[in-house]
């Protein structure tokens, strides 16, 4: 099943999709475009216990639906590819006394949910190599190939309908990056 | 011999901003300001656009208050288009509205004012936030997460997604509310109620703990100003906008929002982007005036549901009606949020809240128009001129923050002259200085941002330049 960004979600998760970015500034969307692909792919029905989720940034009340996970994949944006690559690292929770806003990373979110609800789910972050961060709609011809490619890749190991998503163990690749060309192998280990 | 100290990098308030206290040869204070150090220019760069646009536009001014930009910018469409909005699209456009200023309000007082509340002023930067705010107290800052949640998750059950929604269209909003959403709105109503009781529960608990910062926060008589309704409520979406004396006492009432210049005048200030918006009558800065909740609860004669009214019962009884000091800011945001809880759960059960008779369509029908609403922080101008095609040829905006712009700034100078010992620099006489202006919860970046990241320094010069002290926090 999957649910619009509202506090609807099954009380159970399995799996929970987190794109996050500037969808006005070009390839900085392609988190929230991975995962509104992953949404909106036509012919199957996400399994009940997915849930999608397109965020701006990540703000603290995320924690809760964290929290409520089995996994996450947090999926962002990166400079620090190459442009289209995709890389796939694994997280754990972690404090930093200086953030002071209302905005926070993924290890924070991961502790946030730890210290506020005492859970703390298994969780990724799926980097893409962007070119572009410059104002205007829409994602670089290469960033929105590997856009696709990697909803693909991403919806075809998330568990299909009536089966539990335990059977798609997303296995820790600690730093392994894949280039664009392995994207499609890659389905292996996610 | 003169020193300047200069803070760069304000932390825990929205946006970029520096604080400068000037210090005279015996190291007294004896001048401070409150630097707002980025520039927009959203006035500018909408010219030419079609009308249609400018909600959608206009609410990108801000990542964390753009419900209020779409409310004040559908308002002066609605304006230029001469159109009465249906009745449930009022209904539910104030539902978005208070939604945002619940969720808005709870991160201001959970996570960005209570850790100095409940660590101490002087407490260990280090825990001062909010990951020490959850290991130390864990049901206090899980409410605060939830309660904005509630908040966030309203304006995306009704726009689609929490930030930017394009729902508020000119002439109301572009689709009905479903009976399923509604109930599962009001299904949230009661944990949301009790959340902000047992938040004011903990206020009431180290309120009175800060009595030399109630003497200083921008503690000195003003105006104040904001929208009140006909019978005298409480009000953040329509309604006339008032400015009362130190002692509540009415002094001017606006009715005709494209009269706002006869009252507001707008000074511009060298040291700073931010607007000095002053009380026109009264002249610049003898004009000075505050908006925002503090303001909202002190000119209204009430809020207008139970519990709120009680909470306003006890803040007045404790305070009196008019309390001069900023750190009451903070007791107020928790009585609005109350109210926010109580005043959306009477609206869902309006009978017509699921009309789905939610927009009037017309043409351009003036070539100026006019919005007031209520922001978070106070009272919010959007006011456009268009040609005769509809496009934009001149915009002003009067942002809540910039109506408190005067008064942060001769708070920071106020709390300078109390805490800042030229001599000798201490972490918490620097937090006092920020917290006075965290009081008001400015939005100065009315975008999204990276806040947090910044380290703050300052540093203590000489008037020749010379490096007397700094204090660092990376």
């Amino acid at each position: 099943m999957c649910c619009s960004a509202t506090d609807l979600e099954p009380a159970s998760i399995d799996t929970l999709l987190i794109g996050y970015g500037n969808t006005l500034r070009t390839d900085d969307g392609v988190g929230p475009v991975v995962v509104d692909l992953i949404r909106h792919s036509p012919g199957q029905a996400l399994a009940a216990g997915v849930v999608c989720r397109s965020e701006l940034q990540l703000t603290p009340e995320l924690a809760a639906i964290v929290a409520r996970a089995g996994r996450v994949i947090f999926i962002d944006a990166s400079v620090a590819l190459p442009v289209g690559r995709v890389s796939v690292t694994r997280i754990a929770a972690q404090s930093m006394a200086a953030c002071l806003g209302h905005q926070f990373s993924p290890p924070q979110i991961l502790e946030l949910a730890r210290l506020a609800f005492g859970a703390v789910p298994r969780a990724w972050i799926v980097g893409v190599g962007v070119k572009s961060l410059a104002i205007g709609q829409g994602l670089t011809t290469s960033v929105a190939a590997t856009a696709r490619r990697l909803a693909r890749h991403l919806r075809y190991h998330l568990p299909p309908v009536g089966q539990p998503a335990e059977h798609w163990i997303l296995r820790n690749t600690s730093e392994r990056q894949y280039n664009r060309c392995r994207v499609a192998d890659a389905s292996r280990e996610i | 011999m003169t020193k300047t100290i200069t803070i760069e990098g304000v932390t825990r308030i929205e946006g970029h901003a520096r604080i400068t206290i000037e210090l005279d040869g015996n190291g007294k204070v004896s001048d401070a300001q409150f630097h707002v150090t980025q520039f927009r220019g959203f006035e500018k760069f909408v010219e030419g656009r079609p009308l249609t646009e400018m909600p959608g536009i206009m609410a990108r001014i801000c990542g964390i208050c753009p419900v209020s930009h779409l409310m004040a910018s559908a308002k002066a469409c609605d304006d230029l288009l001469a159109v009465e909005i249906p009745p449930t699209a009022d209904k539910l456009r104030r539902i978005m509205n208070l939604a945002q200023i619940v969720q808005s309000h709870a991160l201001s007082f959970f996570h960005l004012s209570s850790p100095d509340l409940l660590f101490g002023m002087d407490g260990d930067p280090a825990s001062r936030n909010i990951f020490g705010l959850i290991r130390d107290h864990p049901e206090f800052a899980r409410d605060g997460i939830l309660l904005r949640k509630f908040g966030q998750d309203i304006i995306a059950l009704l726009g689609e997604k929490k930030i930017h929604p394009s729902w508020v269209v000119p002439g109301g909003v572009n689709s009905p509310l479903t009976a399923e959403n509604r109930d599962l709105i009001l299904a949230q109503i009661p944990a949301a109620l009790s959340r902000a009781a047992r938040a004011l529960d903990y206020f009431h608990t180290v309120r009175d703990h800060y009595p030399a910062e109630v003497d200083v926060f921008a503690n000195f008589p003003t105006l104040f100003a904001g929208l009140i309704s006909s019978a005298g409520l409480i009000e953040h979406y329509d309604g006339a906008l008032r400015f009362v004396d130190e002692h509540a006492a009415p002094v001017a009432e606006l009715t005709d929002p494209h009269q706002y210049p006869s009252m507001i005048g707008e000074a511009v200030e060298k040291h700073s982007y931010l607007k000095s918006p002053y009380f026109r009558p009264r002249g610049y800065p003898d004009g000075i005036y505050r908006v925002g909740p503090l303001a909202r609860i002190i000119l209204a004669e009430r809020c207008g549901t139970p519990r709120a009214d009680a909470e306003l019962g006890i803040f007045r009884t404790r305070l009196g009606r008019s309390p001069q000091s900023s750190f009451h800011y903070h007791w107020a945001r928790l009585i609005e949020i109350l109210y926010g809880i109580e005043m959306i759960q009477r609206l869902l059960e309006y009978p017509d809240i699921l009309n789905t008779h939610v927009r009037s369509r017309a043409r351009p029908n003036r070539l100026e128009g006019v919005g007031i609403s209520e922001a978070p922080r106070g009272t919010l101008i959007h006011h456009y001129r268009i040609d005769e095609n509809a496009r934009m040829v001149w915009a002003n905006l009067i942002i809540a923050t910039g109506n408190n712009n005067l008064a942060m700034n001769r708070g920071v100078l106020q709390v300078a002259q109390r805490f800042v010992d030229g001599t000798h620099l201490e972490e918490g006489m620097l937090n006092r200085v920020e917290a006075v202006v965290r009081c008001f919860d400015p939005c100065l970046s009315c975008s999204t941002h990276a806040l947090g990241q910044m380290p703050l320094r300052i540093e203590l010069l000489k008037s020749n330049g010379e490096l007397c002290d700094v204090l660092q926090r990376d």
